[in-house]
């Protein structure tokens, strides 16, 4: 467990650039965004309606105008668009790190180094995988939920006089870091074989891995589209980056773990094992390029 | 048991055979120099021993361990530096210390330290911001720290100025080495590390050419300078011209014979690998 703890704590070191600053970067952009609106927004809208309840209209709440149902449903929009970028910042940094974890300390032959220590290959690949797919996105989350409280508070000053309480009430914060983590770690074991895919590049092409992650695919698409005239792979792909609305913690938690009943879930994770192996094997072949 | 046992060792990437038969025994407490030119093996037969190639065909067990099986393992009693300049440039020295601390049972960090204690090196420092020489300090630090039966170092000296190298095998020789514990040792700078070994073993074309120790030379080989028309009681391996005279070397010869000849020694190990390998 040490050991395992010490190989996390080395992607931690080696990657906490870009998980950790992207989303502080979003979230002080955000942050930035809500001062700007809740100093100067009022005398905007006071400038062209004179009157606050038309300004939270403009920004789509108007709260005394909605059952709790209709504003239940206009929070969560407004709380997943607080998200997105966020969650895009994740995309880029989670595939950046993947596609550069294996090749980088090739490249820089660090790989003759780690190899001198007693870790085992299958420890190295797990654990860049644990720490990049399952414990560098919590940063994320965190900075997720921060930025909807800061958000709502925003928000709620803007509404008219009263309704605060209302929006808080029917915001579903109180479960959304709980949501937001259970529809994370179901959207990641559903993207899984891409990462693995992604990983499995990284311990093999000797140049430029971004080329192959996306060539590769791409090419069998089409040749399975002139030869066999089917779409399996790239639907297939398709699906599996389609993010099903999983990360945004919408809903209650039956529509998010309905994704188990999905067979392609089970499907992917086996594809996944025979990717992992595949970087495994690679990680112990492979040396400095 | 000996500490490597290697029998037959082939590898072969695509059209070259990089390892061609190649035999190789370490025993406890011996310091051994494998001598080979540029291409010859050397590094593969290395890293076949540190469980970094897998191979053809051949058997190979180091301190009883398959090293491509039982890497991970056999690294907790083996350290080896396979090249200058590969610590994680990213990393800062006091984060590297804490990692191999963590993950090496068998590293003392009280020993690194003192070791760094001696140089310019400051712990808050990233390895990309060490000189050369600092960068080779740092992974020998690291290295001498471990509490290994084995230690293998591949050409640990390349690109380094001459105070480091002395320096270099003073440390290995001063702090780690001990008769519990052996040496392998690749080089092409044959001087540096001749009057540190106790046994070589030259390789050529992946094959063992000679195996010795390095007492045994003297009474095997001989090395006579004279004039180029001496009478010679027995065919040489190589003659060779110098400024001196001609250069005969022999095999197997009682030196009484040679003595009237001309000036009689033993080779030194660069002498004697080109009489080898050019004699094969």
């Amino acid at each position: 467990m040490r050991k395992f703890n010490a190989l996390l704590m080395r992607e931690w070191l080696e990657h906490r650039n870009s998980f950790f600053w992207g989303p502080v970067v979003v979230l002080a952009i955000i942050v930035l965004a809500g001062l700007f609106v809740s100093s100067f927004g009022d005398r905007f809208t006071a400038e062209f309606s004179n009157s606050l309840p038309q300004a939270a209209a403009a920004e789509g709440l108007d709260v005394a105008g909605s059952t709790d149902e209709e504003l239940s449903l206009k929070l969560r929009a407004f709380l997943n668009g607080i998200a997105e970028p966020f969650y895009w910042v994740l995309l880029v940094v989670t595939f950046f790190a993947l596609i550069g974890c294996i090749h980088d300390e090739r490249k820089d032959r660090s790989v003759l180094f780690w190899k001198s220590m007693p870790v085992s290959d299958w420890q190295c690949v797990v654990s860049k995988l644990v720490f990049i797919v399952w414990v560098a996105p919590l940063f994320t989350i965190a900075a997720i939920v921060l930025a909807q409280f800061y958000a709502l508070v925003i928000g709620s000053l803007h509404v008219e006089d009263g309704m605060g309480s209302r929006v808080w009430s029917q915001s579903g914060l109180v479960l959304k870091p709980f949501m937001l983590l259970v529809g994370y770690f179901l959207q990641s074991l559903w993207a899984l074989p891409l990462y693995a895919w992604i990983l499995l590049v990284s311990s093999w092409a000797k140049r430029t891995p971004i080329m192959w992650v996306i060539g590769i695919p791409a090419g069998l698409s089409i040749l399975e589209r002139i030869f066999f005239e089917s779409h399996y792979l790239s639907n297939a792909i398709a699906r599996h980056l389609s993010l099903r609305g999983l990360p945004r913690g919408d809903g209650d938690f039956s529509v998010q773990l309905s994704v188990l009943a999905d067979a392609g879930l089970w499907l992917g994770l086996l594809v996944s094992a025979v990717l992992l192996g595949a970087t495994i094997y690679l990680r112990r072949r492979n040396n400095e390029i | 048991m000996a500490i490597i046992e290697a029998h037959g060792l082939v590898k072969s990437y695509a059209d070259v055979n990089a390892l061609d038969g190649f035999d190789l025994t370490v025993e406890k407490g011996r310091i051994v120099g494998l001598i080979g030119a540029n291409g010859s093996g050397k590094t593969t037969a290395l890293n076949t021993i540190l469980g970094l190639n897998a191979l053809d065909t051949g058997n190979i067990s180091v301190m009883g361990l398959d090293p491509i099986r039982n890497r991970a393992q056999l690294m907790e009693s083996v350290a080896y530096i396979a090249d200058t300049g590969i610590l994680p440039k990213w990393m800062r020295v006091c984060d590297l210390l804490s990692y191999v601390a963590d993950v090496h049972p068998r590293f003392d960090r009280s020993i690194a330290q003192a070791q760094l204690a001696n140089t310019e090196i400051n712990l808050s420092k990233r390895v990309r911001v060490l000189s050369k020489g600092m960068h080779v300090q740092l992974h020998l630090a690291i290295v001498l720290a471990i509490n290994a039966e084995l230690m293998v170092l591949d050409e640990p000296t390349l690109g380094l100025d001459i105070l480091y190298r002395q320096r270099f095998y003073d440390a290995i020789l001063n702090d780690y080495f001990t008769e519990d514990r052996s040496i392998l040792v690749t080089t092409h700078e044959v001087r540096e590390i001749e009057h540190i070994l106790t046994d070589v073993i030259f390789i050529h074309k992946g094959r063992t050419c000679l195996s010795l120790e390095m007492s045994e030379i003297a009474s095997q080989y001989t090395k006579l300078t004279a004039s180029e028309s001496t009478t010679l009681p027995a065919e040489p391996i190589l003659r060779h011209r110098t400024l001196a005279g001609m250069e005969f070397i022999f095999r197997g010869i009682d030196r009484s014979l040679l003595e009237d000849l001309g000036k009689v020694a033993t080779p030194n190990l660069a002498e004697l690998f080109v009489a080898i390998v050019e004699g094969n």
